[in-house]
């Protein structure tokens, strides 16, 4: 779900103001989508947000989870918008107090996600924000982690799919919902 | 003045603060013995103290011509977005080494043991612009210092930083180079929890 095909009029000006560096963080032709240059344009980020905020706003969502760090730009303001709470989930170590732990798979090796014991409770329907979405293994850690204490995951939502790297089909049948796609 | 608590600079009495207090959790000996760790996690989980925390310094900053919200990975990402938004500033996220893509300048600044280094984007600010720079906690200065260096080697204006906790200042040690703090609030004791 897509609201580039939706052609909403903001869509545009979002997708512009992202820049693409090639070569990083490796040479061997990645592509990396910047979305620090969505920031400097006041408009797009609120446009970013207002188009995620429109989406959720009503629709009684308890719990706003960012991945860091760039689900950490946009998550709390879309929380703060919608009324939800916003927990972050970190890597390890970062966070204080009890955890709870998820492993993922990497290209090469392993990473872990994070989040406190106690942030979500049982029957909290949540959202999970990050920047970008491309194999989708750290979403789908995000959605294993709420669901071990009992939420609802209801939607995954980013700015950027890249969908030839099908991470869509690694979210369990969970919606996605992104602004833009890069090929 | 140069460092400003909240409740003895325009809102004391204000029952926000208190309620923003409330809201942060202090864990015991983390990240290591001794050390008594200010969590803000429990304060995002708390909309109307959340709320709070933004709504006062969108409140002292609206009205100050400031076209630049810079905050520190990762906490800082966390609070300066909105504040950004809210007033219609750009945000610029000052990171880590290598996480920043494409051209980058960099400051590096001491820890308590060793150094660490801060990076922000050339291009993303611009010579004349009046800044402010948002963290979570301000202790000896040492991040916030480095970030306001980092904006002046551009030619920004660093009007003020902003804080939702802070030590109070150590008599005779002079923090941020003089530039003016803004604090919410201060540290809570374990006993207070």
């Amino acid at each position: 779900m897509s609201a580039y095909r939706d052609k909403d009029p903001r869509i545009h000006g979002i997708q512009s103001r992202i820049r693409v560096v090639p070569n990083f963080p490796k040479s061997a032709g990645i592509m990396f989508q910047d979305i620090t240059t969505l920031l400097l344009d006041p408009k797009a980020f609120k446009d970013t947000v207002d188009l995620f905020v429109e989406r959720y706003r009503g629709k009684n969502i308890s719990v706003v989870a960012g991945i860091e760090a760039r689900g950490f730009i946009f998550g709390p303001a879309i929380a703060l918008e919608i009324g939800a709470k916003f927990v972050p989930l970190r890597k390890p170590k970062k966070l204080p107090g009890k955890v709870i732990s998820e492993e993922y798979e990497l290209e090469y090796g392993r990473d872990c996600l994070e989040m406190h014991l106690g942030a979500v409770e049982p029957g909290d329907r949540a959202l999970v924000v990050d920047d970008l979405i491309a194999t989708g293994g750290t979403l789908c850690a995000a959605m294993k982690l709420l669901e071990r204490v009992g939420a609802d995951v209801v939607e995954c939502a980013c700015v950027i799919e890249l969908p030839d790297l099908k991470g869509r089909e690694q979210l369990n049948g969970k919606p996605l919902y992104v602004l833009v796609e890069s090929h | 003045m140069v460092e400003m608590f909240a409740a003895e600079n325009g809102l004391k009495g204000d029952p926000r603060l208190q309620a923003i207090s409330n809201a942060i959790r202090v864990v015991p000996h983390f990240p290591k013995q001794g050390i008594m760790f200010q969590d803000i996690t429990t304060l995002l989980l708390d909309h109307k103290a959340f709320k709070h925390t933004v709504d006062i310094f969108v409140d002292r900053y609206k009205d100050m011509d400031i076209s630049v919200v810079a905050g520190v990975e990762a906490r800082g990402f966390m609070f300066g977005p909105p504040i950004a938004l809210a007033i219609g500033a750009k945000f610029v996220p000052l990171r880590k080494p290598r996480k920043l893509p494409g051209e980058v300048i960099a400051e590096a600044y001491e820890l308590e043991y060793g150094r660490d280094c801060l990076e922000m984007h050339v291009g993303a600010v611009e010579a004349g612009e009046r800044a402010i720079v948002i963290d979570d906690l301000v202790a000896t200065g040492g991040t916030l210092t480095a970030a306001i260096r980092l904006l002046e080697r551009v030619g920004v204006e660093v009007v003020e930083c902003g804080s939702v906790i802070g030590l109070r200042e150590v008599k005779g040690q002079r923090r941020l180079n003089g530039k003016p703090l803004y604090i919410l609030v201060e540290p809570r004791e374990i006993d207070d929890c």
